[in-house]
């Protein structure tokens, strides 16, 4: 009789969450109303759980800083000569330059316009990528807010409550970012495939484009301000057959290692 | 009926010390899915009625924590649920291994029923076949923590001998 009656209840249940996946507006409205309020109740939750886990991490990155100071001593050597090296290319980091100085009066010019964030949570997942920070409605983060670091776009607000933000990383097999390439005429559509490694979808076959070319985004999509880094192309593949070439982009952010976000409030 | 209700809240607490966890330690390419031991060990153990509720009650926290579409997580415990149920008489769980075995399993037929709903319901899907690439390495993880998750329940005294 039980074992009826909990079949019975599954198949209900079971056909509610395929209305829920299919977006049926009554339905998915009152779920989000319903995991809000769930996320309200649980969200310390998730916060007192993510501090052991910080304080082990910091415990853990101060142990290994105190074993490899020596072997970072030899290391920053090399990296000295490297950088001698690169102060040659100075000429070509000067655009580089401009449009990070533009970044910087863009946040200057908005004091107030950014929350720090720090990263609480990840996807449990590993076929969709968000992360889950700590700044919510209280704190005044919106959905479709972009989320940035200094290194580059994280991706964009989608569910927010009183203590946390779900926030959509650009490698999820659901985000794109319009994006045109830095000095060129190029755009495009930077799309996540679910990999570390992002795809530039729409770029011609006959539009300039090379390997090592920074992409930024355009800030045609009303979601990320204009001429935040996005990623560097990688490869580009254009012995294929249509009319748009192959692109691999890689993000300028490690999203598996984002320890603090900035979540950008106005632009 | 408070021992039960420890343990699957316990298994809740588990899935948000993972979210916190993937965040310092990123294990992007095998996930374990303590959701899918949970529910065999509830359907097998406790009864019908307390595996669907675990099987919603991890779909739900699951998908709080992920990016995934609304409701996908929940269909496919449910779907693991009502597998289970079909099991329930026609397999016997005799050690931890026969579990991490099935618990395994259960994660390779979870992608599946997770990739048939994408494609059906969806029509058009991106880059879906990433699931099929998670879904071998998510078997082994989650295989071997359902070794540690029966023996933490059997620990509990909510042993599948005596109840089950």
């Amino acid at each position: 009789m039980k074992g009826t009656l909990a079949i019975i209840l599954a198949i209900l249940v079971l056909t509610v969450s395929f209305l829920l996946f299919t977006d049926i507006g009554f339905f998915v409205r009152g779920y989000v109303k319903s995991k809000v309020h769930l996320a309200d109740a649980v969200g310390p939750v998730l916060k007192v759980m993510s501090a052991p886990v910080h304080s082990v991490n910091y415990l853990f990155e101060s142990y290994i800083n105190l074993v490899g100071v020596k072997r970072r001593s030899g290391e920053m050597k090399k990296k000295l000569d490297t950088l001698l090296l690169e102060n040659q290319k100075i000429p070509e980091l000067e655009k580089e330059n401009e449009r990070l100085k533009g970044l910087l009066r863009f946040m200057e010019q908005r004091p107030n316009s950014m929350i720090a964030a720090r990263v609480v949570g990840e996807d449990v997942t590993n076929w969709f990528k968000c992360i889950m920070i700590d700044k919510g409605r209280s704190y005044g983060v919106r959905e479709k807010m972009p989320v940035i670091t200094p290194a580059g776009i994280v991706g964009q607000a989608v569910e927010v409550n009183q203590w946390h933000t779900k926030v959509m990383v650009i490698n999820d097999t659901n985000s794109a970012v319009d994006v045109y390439v830095s000095g060129r005429q190029s755009r495009g559509i930077l799309e996540g495939t679910g990999q570390t490694i992002l795809k530039l979808k729409y770029v011609l076959k006959n539009d300039e484009l090379e390997v090592g070319d920074t992409l930024i985004t355009s800030g045609k999509d009303s979601i990320y301000p204009r001429g935040i880094s996005a990623g560097i192309v990688i490869s580009v593949n254009k012995n294929r057959p249509g009319l748009f070439a192959d692109v691999d982009v890689m993000p300028f952010n490690n999203f598996k290692k984002l320890d603090e976000v900035l979540v950008v409030k106005t632009w | 009926m408070v021992r039960k209700t420890v343990s699957i809240a316990l298994g809740l607490l588990f899935v948000l010390f993972e979210s916190a966890f993937f965040s310092f330690f990123p294990m992007e390419f095998s996930k374990p899915d303590p959701g899918i031991p949970f529910v065999i060990y509830a359907t097998f153990v406790f009864g019908p009625l307390e595996g669907l509720v675990t099987a919603v009650l991890f779909g739900y926290v699951q998908e709080f924590l992920s990016n995934g579409p609304h409701g996908g997580i929940i269909f496919t415990k449910v779907c693991i649920f009502l597998s289970c149920m079909f099991l329930r008489s026609r397999l016997y769980i005799e050690s931890r291994h026969t579990f991490a075995l099935i618990s395994a399993c259960f994660v390779l037929l979870e992608s599946a029923v997770f990739l048939a709903l994408s494609l059906f319901a969806k029509g058009e899907t991106k880059n879906i076949m990433n699931i099929f690439i998670y879904s071998v390495p998510n078997a082994l993880f989650t295989g071997f923590l359902a070794l540690f998750i029966f023996t933490l329940m059997q620990h509990h005294h909510v042993g599948y001998v005596e109840t089950g």
